[in-house]
């Protein structure tokens, strides 16, 4: 748990203390200008969150900062209210999803999120690509299904031979996925915990973000295909 | 929100569907992606070494109308080209020509990512070695 640094507080201008309502008067106070997530929830910046310990703390910050409670108070006060709780919402939603959450850590070391920059992978591409032509021929044997070419509809023009082969590819791309799931969550969230503090530049750490951005790239296109397989197969 | 009339054509229609053999030592290929919204490219060149002009263009994506509209259109528009020509297809010329809306504009970076990509590998092919500076710059890019 770390210790926010003492402000003044914006209305009795006595030390506020480290609270979100002043120590002297009580008033709320905004949150730390260039807080990142974890301070606002005064969590280390570690990836093994435990989402369900999130949630209550969430809460209860959401209670303190609720604007209802301001209605009575002062402009400024309500405007901080909001502001606070907007901030708060926006961290909560980042930091209980693992994927979300170790997007923002890259945001947060490197200054940029998923963009593409990185070294593509190829061999992934190449198999995409390849599903993509299978769920091409796919459309077509089903454009051609019931036509007088072929009365007996998708079954009977080629879909009953290709359905299976679409199957086959949306079991072991759902299998690649969960496994990088498995790997980001587990060996990679626990190699940046072990991470001694104060090393920004260390190569170990320079490699697991390298790590977490793989992981999440190959998942978002893995996610994409997947999903174009669903809709294909009907079951999205 | 609507495709403008030549997104629809291109989607509906597009031209140069395909591949050519990876092996031949005239062919470039390069294959792109953006993890923002899982989209595959491949785009590959064909070029006559006496002349530098491309002969034959070729594309494969996976992605959204407006991403198979942009390369079918770099593969038209690279066609008949040089190579330097084809270098200076920028991803704007293509939101100009396709109408593409601001959310889809990246469609159309995919495309030049792609074209550079392809040159980049028929070049590193022909040994003539622009690939250090070139990769260094996409580094410095990155970082």
């Amino acid at each position: 748990m770390e210790t926010l640094p003492v402000k003044t507080c914006w209305y009795c201008r006595q030390a506020a203390g480290a609270d979100s309502l002043c120590a002297e008067c009580g008033r709320l106070q905004p949150l730390e200008r260039d807080a990142d997530y974890f301070r606002i929830f005064r969590l280390e910046r570690k990836l093994s969150l435990d989402a369900a310990a999130l949630e209550p703390k969430f809460h209860e910050f959401a209670r303190r900062f609720h604007p209802d409670h301001y209605r009575m108070g002062l402009p400024r006060e309500r405007l901080i209210a909001l502001e606070n709780a907007s901030r708060l919402n926006q961290a909560y939603r980042t930091l209980r999803d693992p994927f979300d959450r170790s997007a923002y850590l890259l945001e947060l070391e490197e200054g940029r999120g998923l963009d593409g920059k990185d070294s593509p992978p190829q061999e992934l591409f190449e198999e995409i690509l390849e599903v993509q032509e299978l769920l091409d021929e796919y459309a077509a044997v089903g454009e051609a299904g019931g036509t007088p070419a072929f009365p007996g509809g998708v079954e009977e023009a080629g879909g009953a031979a290709l359905r299976p082969v679409l199957e086959e590819r949306r079991i072991a791309l759902q299998k690649a996925q969960d496994d990088r799931a498995r790997r980001l969550t587990g060996d990679v969230f626990a190699a940046w915990d072990r991470l001694p503090d104060g090393d920004p530049g260390g190569l170990a750490r320079a490699e697991v973000l390298r790590s977490i951005r793989r992981i999440l790239g190959e998942r978002a296109y893995l996610r994409r295909v997947l999903h174009r397989l669903r809709e294909a197969l009907g079951e999205a | 929100m609507p495709y403008s009339d030549k997104v629809l054509d291109h989607y509906s229609n597009p031209r140069n569907v395909g591949s050519l053999d990876k092996s031949d030592p005239h062919v470039g290929t390069g294959i792109v992606g953006a993890p923002e919204c899982g989209d595959v490219m491949k785009l590959q060149i064909r070029v006559n070494p006496e002349t530098n002009v491309i002969e034959d263009a070729r594309f494969k994506t996976f992605g959204c109308g407006s991403a198979i509209a942009s390369s079918s259109l770099a593969t038209e528009w690279m066609k008949g080209r040089t190579v330097e020509q084809a270098m200076q297809i920028r991803n704007t010329d293509i939101v100009e020509e396709l109408a593409l809306p601001p959310v889809k504009i990246h469609c159309s970076v995919l495309a030049e990512d792609a074209i550079k990509a392809a040159i980049e590998d028929l070049r590193q092919k022909a040994g003539t070695g622009t690939s250090g500076a070139e990769s260094g710059e996409r580094q410095a890019v990155s970082r």
